[in-house]
């Protein structure tokens, strides 16, 4: 027959043994829960930081690229016209062959270059030629590449003159080599 | 006013008085019977009394010298600190009073001077039982102080012999503080006059005096000196029976573990749906935003790209009518050319160093040398130098 401290005892070993349990089991998934808990509620509180900075920053965000979109639209003709890198090369040989005829300048040979970068939203477009002609009109087709509208780059310039002692009743014969660069939009791809 | 009751537990009997304005309502006295207990005796004392149930008459119970021991201690630690010493003499109860077996309950120390003062030490027993009849009652009992204290404010005589079953005590005192407390023979007050009380005690008559430790009791305050007041009795108390508190301290400290536990999770819980109730609230702005951000770095990107196209420009035709306009008049340019970092000129002049000084002159050209050698030739029946000379370009800020 068991006595109220027999009792007593058993009841108490139980609920040892069920905290102990509970314990083991329970402790560790409640930290677990918790860590979980508070790492989401930091990135969720970062997260809506974001948010909340975005939005405040969204109207000078705005401004700024209205006025940048007013600056990229008044680039267009400083860029070569062209539907691809080639066609925007024709239109710098053009550009240059216009110059040299209305300077006097006799064009030869042309070589067109194409640079295609990876990124970006400009494609540089490349011309190498050679030319003939007297100072005044090396000096004028110079000019016109340099200060026409379209944004142009000589990389090289070679000015040679073949005879130098040759008298004054000679025509001067000046030989050009000339690398010259431009951009062009890069269309598709971006 | 409220009122007040006054009880006397003697050794062989109890007394109690009622008291209302100083004025003395009731009056009584049973004896102690072996066969029944105080609590009980306490109770059918004061049943004729007719007590009010509220508010509930202040209690002081006086107990007589059988039952505690008073004492002017010394040789206690020299400190000033009422409480200290308090505290000292109640774990040292012992060491100071008699304890014969029997557990003691000790009052507040009344300083005399540092070091010193008077002290009571109660038989634990009779403070529990007088507790239990007190709550049993419906008394409130504010506090237990040891006769010899109490019938000082009931008699007016400086010296008076108390007498407590076969127990005799010599109090001296001046006007009402305790200044001797000793134990006597029992019959050496013989022949001394009936003790002179106070008024209002008087009109029980000739055995008035008798009351006087009840009567001083029920007038006594609540502070007054060798008084252990109720909260030190109920400490006491709790201290045989603290299952229950025990139980609410555990499941009070299971209630915070458990709040502790959990608390952070939901607290964190509540931020995260805070949270993410605001990213949703702001999803469409930010997802505009955004854009506009992502088409903003885009245009910069697009506009920087050009800048930096434009920055690489060098007007080689400037430089050249610049280089022109300093070269001397007889000198000839022979070659002239120039790339990404700088160029060369071929040149025939009268003096070679002639090329050199005019492109240190000529602006957005830097470190102009001499590179190969300056030969000598016949242009046109004129003596010249051909003379290569090699420059860079200026940093960008530097030229003009």
């Amino acid at each position: 027959m068991t006595s109220s401290r027999d009792r007593r005892v058993l009841t108490l070993g139980v609920v040892v043994i069920a905290l102990l349990v509970i314990g083991a089991r329970g402790v560790p998934s409640l930290l677990r829960a918790r860590h979980d808990a508070l790492a989401s509620a930091r990135e969720d509180g970062i997260e809506a930081e974001r948010a909340r900075s975005s939005v405040a920053v969204a109207q000078a965000v705005s401004d700024s690229l209205r006025a940048r979109n007013r600056r990229y639209l008044a680039l267009a003709p400083l860029l070569l016209d062209g539907e691809t890198p080639a066609g925007a090369a024709s239109t710098l040989a053009a550009l240059v062959s216009g110059a040299a005829a209305s300077s006097g300048v006799r064009l030869g040979s042309v070589q067109l270059q194409v640079d295609t970068p990876a990124q970006g939203s400009f494609t540089k477009v490349g011309m190498r030629a050679d030319a003939t002609g007297d100072i005044d009109g090396v000096m004028e087709m110079l000019a016109a590449l340099e200060r026409g509208p379209e944004l142009l780059v000589v990389r090289e310039l070679l000015i040679t003159q073949p005879e130098p002692g040759a008298g004054d009743d000679r025509a001067e014969a000046l030989r050009v080599e000339i690398v010259i660069e431009g951009l062009t939009m890069r269309r598709g791809g971006r | 006013m409220t009122m007040r009751v006054g009880i006397a537990v003697a050794a062989d009997a109890v007394r109690a008085v009622c008291v209302r304005d100083d004025h003395l309502l009731w009056a009584g006295e049973a004896p102690l019977a072996a066969d029944l207990p105080l609590a009980a005796t306490i109770a059918r004392l004061l049943q004729p009394a007719n007590l009010p149930r509220w508010p509930r008459p202040r209690t002081v119970v006086a107990i007589g010298p059988a039952g505690a021991q008073v004492k002017h201690l010394e040789g206690l630690p020299p400190i000033a600190n009422a409480q200290s010493l308090t505290r000292i003499v109640e774990e040292n109860a012992g060491r100071f009073f008699l304890r014969n077996g029997i557990p003691l309950a000790t009052t507040p120390v009344a300083l005399t001077a540092p070091g010193e003062g008077w002290a009571c030490a109660f038989e634990a027993p009779i403070v529990r039982e007088v507790a239990e009849a007190c709550q049993r009652l419906k008394l409130r009992l504010v506090g237990i102080s040891p006769a010899v204290a109490t019938i000082t404010a009931s008699i007016r005589s400086p010296r008076i012999v108390w007498h407590d079953g076969d127990l005799a005590a010599e109090v001296t005192h001046r006007d009402g503080a305790l200044e001797q407390v000793r134990r006597v023979p029992i019959g050496s007050e013989a022949g001394a006059a009936t003790p002179e009380v106070a008024v209002a005690l008087a009109e029980l008559g000739d055995e008035a005096w008798r009351f006087a430790d009840a009567y001083g009791a029920a007038v006594a305050r609540v502070g007054s000196p060798l008084m252990l007041e109720v909260h030190g009795i109920m400490a006491r108390e709790t201290r045989g029976n603290p299952r229950w508190r025990l139980a609410v301290a555990g499941a009070a400290a299971a209630i915070g573990a458990i709040a502790a536990a959990t608390a952070p999770l939901l607290a964190a819980r509540i931020e995260s749906a805070s949270a993410r109730r605001s990213i949703a609230e702001l999803a469409e702005r930010r997802a505009i935003a955004m854009r506009s951000e992502s088409d903003l770095r885009r245009v910069t990107a697009a506009l920087n790209e050009v800048a930096a196209f434009d920055r690489q420009r060098r007007s080689v035709l400037a430089l050249l009518s610049d280089l022109t306009a300093r070269l001397p008049e007889t000198s000839q340019l022979v070659a002239y050319r120039v790339d990404s970092a700088g160029g060369n000129v071929v040149a025939l002049a009268a003096r070679a160093t002639d090329v050199v000084s005019a492109l240190e002159e000529t602006p957005g050209v830097v470190s102009p040398e001499i590179v190969g050698p300056v030969t000598r030739e016949s242009i046109a029946g004129r003596e010249k130098e051909r003379v290569t000379v090699r420059f860079r370009w200026a940093p960008r800020g530097e030229s003009p």
